[in-house]
């Protein structure tokens, strides 16, 4: 069975998707590599002492929110990585999916209900570009609520 | 020596009846803040209020001789300085090429739209004037709306984006109001050149004087130093000094034609002691400078508010309504320029930082009048010999409608605006989430308190077992409810581990200083360690600000959570 690959942003949707990447790598026993994706625009205007200051806080805050969302849902024994890449959103975690040869991408949606209530299709577009770059299954975590 | 002691008494005379308006005034402002905590207004549109009753006491009620130098060089510089304090450079910076175009380009066009119209519609108010009062309306005050960002927890990038637009456009509106007054004297010749060029000099070199000065301050006594005392003595030296220093600079030169922005001065030696000079005080000097600070504008802001209403008559205000309805469309038509002509540019020329047009909204509702535009019409009173009685008259009538019609129009409504633009951070969530924190850490302060009496042995054995078993089942049910409603919030999550993580970094850095103060490290280390500390702290807000912005991103763009 291929690792997950969940790429998340810390937003309100990022639990929901930390959660369903760890019980669907407890369920298979496989890893889950979780990706944070640094917009680069905002970030090579930034010196290299703050630059490496946002990778080391980006993975500090994955692992930390990763440890406490296992230890919360009682997931005990999922193997996790954390990774913070920059680069354009879509190409990136299809990039890291990819180079982890990855069996699934959870991605979040946390304005679910706000763009279905729209009929904006912002995040089924994101998730079909995705599937296209990478060839692997996306799956979209709506949050409760949106 | 009969002359000297008679003028002496008089002296004497005149300032006991000026500090007893002052405790009169301080009495009435203190009022007016406690009635507000009953009735849930704003306290500057409560000021306002109470400010227009005062028209209505004796003339001899309360007697202070209003002049420029006291608004100016006495009033102003202490609430630029309390402003500036709080502002992260490194979040002022991401925003700065918005902020400044903003703050320039906006209140030019403030200025010069504002009068155009004031000039063609309001009898008797001539060119330069107008342009005088252009200016001082556009200063924005974000007191109010700030007070209300905080409460409810709207994102960090709105607020600096409206902070640190109120900070230059304050600066720039003092110069252009300055240079519009000297145009309007009798026999003053007006070239635009000339006008430029005073403009570029007064400002930058007023940036330059307060920045020096704030770094020598910064750097070389309140990091050095560790005493709350001198060190508050210090920074009010500072606020004044800079401002005077920048005012006076020509003179002292010998250059009487070389004038330099006070104002800017303040703002620049603000942002070095809110930003080097406090990061390096110990925690008792942070607090002591912020309460002090915090204190000296509250009583300066209520100052400046009651001190207009003295000068204004609720007739004055009736007579003068067309006038004020003029300068209140005015300002309208202004902001919307402002705001969304600028934001749409703004987004072409820097489209990574383009700012939603969600904040658009709240910018320009939010873009009251205050303090600063107050403080500059009361200083017209110097300029009535010139401008003629009637004129000044007219300018500062039309203030205080301005400030009044966007502190109770706007400023009452900015509130829902924020919340129906899905831009506040659930306030009654987070409340929520403190309150059962709250109880756990009492519950577990408890807890320990019992630990110790058992330890001393003035608890009986069974008694104790009995008290902390009740103690735990309230522990264990209050943690449950804590995470369940983390579960059902799990946004609130990131916001605590975030708040966590940046004071686990200030103790670092606290500690990095303790330690260099005791001689355990040397000063090269401890500029080194701080330094990459403080990189981590400016990588929080960036990661803070990634996270806010995630929910505008996936609806405009389509992003992942």
């Amino acid at each position: 069975m291929a690792d997950v690959v969940c790429a998340v942003r810390g937003g309100p949707g990022s639990y929901q998707t930390r959660l369903a990447a760890l019980r669907q790598a407890a369920d298979r026993g496989v890893a889950v590599h979780f990706v944070s994706v640094i917009d680069p625009l905002a970030y090579r205007p930034l010196h290299a002492g703050e630059q490496q200051a946002i990778r080391a806080e980006m993975a500090w805050r994955d692992l930390a929110m990763a440890k406490a969302t296992a230890a919360r849902a009682d997931i005990d024994g999922v193997r996790f990585t954390v990774a913070v890449r920059v680069g354009a959103l879509v190409e990136t975690i299809a990039g890291y999916a990819t180079e982890m040869s990855a069996g699934a991408i959870l991605i979040g949606n946390p304005r679910a209900a706000a763009d279905a209530a729209l009929g904006s299709d912002g995040a089924e577009h994101f998730a079909n570009e995705l599937r296209r770059l990478s060839g692997v299954a996306v799956v979209v975590i709506p949050t409760p609520g949106g | 020596m009969d002359l000297p002691l008679l003028i002496a008494a008089e002296d004497s005379s005149e300032l006991l009846d000026s500090e007893v308006s002052i405790v009169l005034l301080l009495a009435i402002a203190a009022a007016v803040a406690v009635a507000v905590r009953r009735i849930r207004l704003p306290y500057t549109v409560a000021l306002v209020v109470v400010g227009l009753g005062l028209a209505f006491l004796p003339s001899t009620f309360i007697e202070i001789e209003i002049s420029a130098d006291l608004i100016l060089a006495v009033l102003v510089p202490p609430l630029l300085f309390e402003a500036t304090l709080h502002i992260s450079w490194g979040r002022l910076r991401r925003d700065l090429f918005p902020v400044l175009l903003l703050a320039l380009a906006g209140t030019l066009i403030g200025a010069f739209v504002v009068g155009g119209m004031v000039n063609g519609l309001v009898d008797g108010i001539p060119w330069a004037p107008a342009v005088a009062f252009g200016a001082l309306i556009s200063a924005t005050d974000p007191v109010a709306v700030i007070a209300f960002f905080r409460s409810i927890g709207v994102p960090k990038r709105l607020t600096i984006l409206v902070e640190g637009e109120s900070l230059f456009n304050d600066g720039v509106a003092f110069v252009v109001f300055i240079i519009a007054l000297a145009a309007a004297r009798p026999g003053a010749t007006f070239s635009l050149g000339e006008a430029v060029g005073q403009f570029i000099i007064d400002s930058f070199g007023g940036l330059a004087v307060g920045l020096v000065l704030g770094y020598v301050v910064s750097s070389l006594i309140l990091k050095n130093l560790d005493d709350h005392l001198i060190e508050t003595v210090v920074t009010v030296a500072l606020a004044f000094g800079s401002y005077l220093l920048a005012e006076e600079f020509g003179a002292i030169l010998g250059l009487a034609d070389v004038h330099l922005s006070g104002i800017l001065a303040v703002v620049a030696a603000g942002l070095m002691v809110g930003n080097i000079g406090l990061q390096n005080t110990s925690p008792t000097t942070r607090l002591t400078l912020e309460n002090f600070w915090e204190f000296l504008a509250f009583v300066v802001n209520s100052l400046v508010f009651l001190l207009l209403g003295l000068r204004i008559e609720i007739s004055e205000l009736w007579d003068r309504v067309d006038a004020i309805l003029v300068a209140v469309v005015a300002i309208q038509i202004t902001r919307l320029i402002v705001v969304y002509g600028i934001g749409t540019l703004h987004g072409l020329l820097q489209p990574e930082r383009k700012i939603p047009r969600a904040y658009q909204h709240v910018m320009y509702w939010g873009g009251l009048r205050g303090a600063i535009s107050v403080a500059l019409a009361l200083s017209l009173v110097a300029e009535a010999s010139s401008l003629g009685d009637d004129v000044v008259s007219t300018l500062q009538v039309m203030t205080f409608g301005v400030v009044l019609f966007t502190l109770l129009v706007q400023g009452l409504t900015i509130e829902r605006l924020i919340k129906r633009l899905g831009l506040s951070a659930k306030a009654e969530e987070r409340t929520e989430q403190q309150r059962r924190q709250a109880r756990i850490y009492a519950q577990q302060a408890g807890m320990d308190e019992l630990d110790r009496l058992r330890s001393q042995g003035v608890l009986f054995r069974d008694l104790y077992e009995a008290m902390a078993g009740l103690y735990q089942s309230e522990l264990t049910r209050d943690r449950e409810q804590l995470s369940d409603h983390m579960l059902r919030h799990p946004e609130l999550e990131t916001d605590m581990y975030l708040r966590a993580r940046a004071d686990t970094l200030r103790a670092e850095r606290s500690a990095l200083q303790d330690a260099a103060r005791r001689g355990l490290i040397d000063e090269e280390v401890l500029t080194e360690l701080t330094a990459e500390i403080n990189n981590h702290l400016a990588a929080l807000e960036f990661i803070e600000g990634d996270a806010r912005q995630s929910d505008i991103v996936v609806t405009e763009e389509g992003a992942s959570g």
